[in-house]
């Protein structure tokens, strides 16, 4: 009985001491890991630093740092560079065509086939898409021989067509203020 | 303007049921399975025959004429090509695109451009370690150039020069050795990383004439033949200099950083604390010393 | 959005749960002066939200903010979500992506077959090549034999991990959102203290709103009161995560998504910056492991 009762109690002293050395030692850390882990400690640091928070220096830092976000179009009225930005008044037009978040047209060339593929692409097509087809293949269609051949696709709001039109559909669209 | 497509598709959701793990799905054919082929010819090559590029390509090797002796390999040996690969590369900008970016204001043309401005729009890459060395300013555009700007860059032709120089602004082409470029090409990273600015290396034997000449434009010229250039240009390309003495933006143009220094304004072994918004700068004098020289 | 977002749909389509099969066709102003109309709280003020990087000709939606301290609802006013976060086209394909991938980045699969040579045994030829009349064979370990090796046959461990491109990543919460939203499964709290710790309460509220069964409720930080913690701690469908655990998978496992106002403001302030972000080199490149 009295073996038991020591069994017992050893066991339990022995059980206290190891919680007591894992909770001191290893209290469990949200996101912990290797590259977290904090630096040495006995790292002397020999070189006087002296730490200034002046905001003319400060000023400097800031200049250099990179923007998070696209910065917003500025308001101008001379645009050198074929850039137009986005007329005003689309609200009543049967269809639109957003901008990028690059404030650019949404227009691109795709080659496929070791170039002997191209496909041009309209995206962010809002409202009435087969109409826009319908004014674009009156516009492009005289630029080719063969029929222009059109792709569709509704919920996606792009339309895919054969051949290299994009500096054409850009002009067409700026031309029209989108 | 009609409802979109995302405002039907919605539309029609909220009498469809709920959309959960159980009823979704991929497009259509979005994901090909490959299959195993049966029958007599089910493990054979499909006819491609066995490996290389009759297999794994529709089309020639490069140069192959069909059985011919190539063309590039008809004449003897030239090292046109020597040593391409150490040699110092200069990714390209042309002076439209810099023109774009100062009119959808991702850069600031009323602060000096540098190498740090431009990779801080997002839109241009430079990969030190691929032994690129930062901007080549090309002449794209170069008609055009209407900006007056204050630009920095690794390298610049002769016209591309005037063009800027033209349009009222100054240019000054300028060497960064790889530590600096890796602090240059994301400053907040470099920031974070809690080590001091390094200062900037005088250039290799190679490069030191380039960034000297005062026809390049070079940071190690003299200013006073660099003056004397500008008007020369002016007068080979005839056009009349602008006067930036008089400008008003006089302080902007002839801002310059020093032959030693990276970032504007911040000098070489200052550490920049981002947490605290405070800047430690060394106070022994070798440490100073050693920045300085 | 066509319909008046005012009602934004919440009262008819509860009546519509009901009567699915019965009346898919009921328009909504033969509905919604049925019910009674709840006064607003006076004593909390919702302020209104502050919306970045509108697009043009896409109007904000709108959506009731609720209470969770009486197990009856009660509105406390409306505030606008933003449209390219909570109304964008739906797609299924690329929340099918997001919620097998979310399965897959973390699977291992311990399947494992042995070859002919890992199999004991088989050293020795079973028989002479020639006189016995019988096939020839080598080894009695030979995948043709009843317990040979296997050809090709899985090997442990095989992880399954892949990644997602990034924005199929943000597109995929910003598709599942617009979902939650526009099926009614999307309700805005103005924060989570609840009066009880009670497990019947939190089951009550549930009933009395027409949610769930199961409810996801999102809170903007990790630490989260107590009182919501003990009540949901038993129920195995209701669950509590911070923002930054937001998931597509998790998001299709509940039937009901609950967020917070402030969790609100939070969401909608990540993903916008990730579709607006100045520089995407970093986050379109190619994956690596261990990338710094």
């Amino acid at each position: 009985m009295s073996t038991m009762s020591l069994l017992a109690k050893t066991s339990k002293v022995l059980l206290e001491t190891c919680y007591k050395n894992i909770s001191t030692k290893y209290t469990p850390l949200r996101f912990h890991g290797f590259f977290n882990s904090p630096f040495l400690e006995d790292v002397q640091i020999k070189a006087r630093y002296e730490v200034t928070k002046s905001p003319e220096d400060w000023k400097y830092v800031e200049r250099i740092l990179p923007p998070l976000t696209v910065p917003e179009l500025p308001q101008r009225e001379v645009f050198i560079s074929d850039f137009k930005p986005q007329g005003e008044n689309h609200k009543h037009k049967p269809y639109y065509i957003a901008r990028t978040r690059n404030h650019m047209i949404p227009v691109y060339l795709k080659i496929k086939q070791r170039g002997v593929k191209k496909l041009s692409y309209i995206r962010k097509i809002q409202g009435d898409i087969w109409l826009l087809q319908k004014e674009l293949e009156k516009f492009l269609q005289p630029m080719s021989k063969a029929p222009l051949r059109m792709q569709v696709n509704e919920f996606a709001g792009t339309i895919i067509m054969n051949g290299d039109y994009v500096n054409a559909i850009k002009h067409w669209l700026k031309e029209n203020d989108y | 303007m009609g409802s979109s497509a995302a405002d039907k598709a919605l539309n029609l959701l909220r009498y469809l049921p709920r959309v959960c793990l159980a009823n979704i799905r991929d497009n259509p054919g979005a994901v090909k399975k490959s299959r195993r082929g049966r029958g007599q010819h089910g493990g054979d090559y499909h006819g491609d025959g066995n490996k290389g590029s009759g297999q794994r390509q529709n089309f020639m090797r490069l140069g192959y004429e069909t059985g011919n002796n190539p063309f590039y390999l008809r004449f003897p040996w030239e090292p046109y090509y020597k040593g391409h690969h150490l040699r110092r590369q200069y990714p390209p900008l042309s002076l439209e695109q810099l023109q774009l970016f100062v009119e959808t204001n991702r850069v600031d043309a009323s602060k000096p451009i540098d190498l740090v401005s431009i990779m801080n729009t997002g839109l241009y890459q430079i990969f030190p370690d691929k032994h690129q060395f930062g901007v080549h300013l090309t002449d794209e555009g170069a008609d055009l150039f209407k900006c007056k700007v204050n630009i920095e860059v690794q390298w610049a032709s002769e016209l591309v020069i005037a063009s800027v120089e033209k349009a009222g602004g100054t240019i000054t082409t300028a060497y960064y050795d790889q530590h600096s470029l890796q602090a240059m090409i994301n400053t907040k990273k470099f920031f974070e990383r809690g080590i001091p600015i390094p200062r900037r290396m005088m250039p290799p034997p190679d490069a030191i004439e380039y960034y000297s000449d005062p026809c390049k434009r070079g940071y190690l010229a003299d200013p006073e033949e660099i003056s004397k250039e500008r008007l020369v240009l002016s007068q080979k390309y005839g056009y009349v200099l602008p006067n930036i003495e008089k400008d008003k933006d006089y302080t902007l143009l002839t801002e310059r950083k020093d032959p030693r220094q990276i970032f504007h304004g911040l000098h070489p072994g200052w550490v920049v604390n981002l947490k605290d918004k405070t800047i430690l700068k060394p106070q022994n004098e070798d440490l100073k010393e050693y920045y300085a020289s | 959005m066509s319909i008046s977002p005012i009602f934004s749909s919440k009262m008819f389509h509860r009546f519509i749960c009901h009567f699915r099969q019965a009346l898919p066709t009921r328009t909504l102003s033969s509905t919604a002066p049925e019910t009674s109309p709840v006064e607003p709280n006076k004593n909390v003020i919702i302020e209104p939200r502050q919306l970045k990087f509108l697009p043009k000709y896409k109007e904000p939606c709108q959506v009731w903010v609720e209470n969770l301290d009486t197990i009856d609802e009660n509105k406390l006013g409306i505030i606008e979500l933003h449209p390219d976060i909570f109304a964008v086209n739906p797609r299924i394909d690329i929340i099918q992506q997001n919620a097998k991938w979310q399965k897959l980045y973390r699977y291992v699969s311990y399947a494992h077959t042995k070859s002919r040579f890992e199999v004991r045994g088989g050293g020795k030829k079973p028989w002479p090549q020639k006189g016995l009349g019988r096939a020839r064979h080598g080894s009695i370990r030979s995948p043709l034999f009843k317990g040979g090796g296997v050809i090709h046959g899985p090997k442990s461990p095989n992880p399954h991990f892949y990644m997602l491109p990034y924005y199929v990543r943000v597109n995929g919460l910003t598709s599942m959102l617009s979902i939650k939203l526009a099926q009614d499964d999307l309700h805005v709290v103005n924060d989570i203290e609840i009066p009880s710790d009670e497990p019947q309460y939190i089951k009550e509220l549930i009933k009395s709103r027409n949610w769930g069964p199961s409810v996801l409720i999102i809170d903007e930080v990790d630490m989260m009161p107590r009182n919501i913690t003990a009540a949901t701690d038993e129920i195995q469908h209701v669950n509590l995560m911070p923002v930054y655990g937001l998931n597509v998978y998790s998001m299709l496992k509940h039937d009901t998504l609950v967020l917070t106002r402030a969790a609100v403001d939070l969401i909608e302030d990540k993903l916008l910056t990730a579709l607006h972000r100045n520089s995407t080199f970093s986050y379109t490149k190619k994956f690596v492991l261990n990338q710094v």
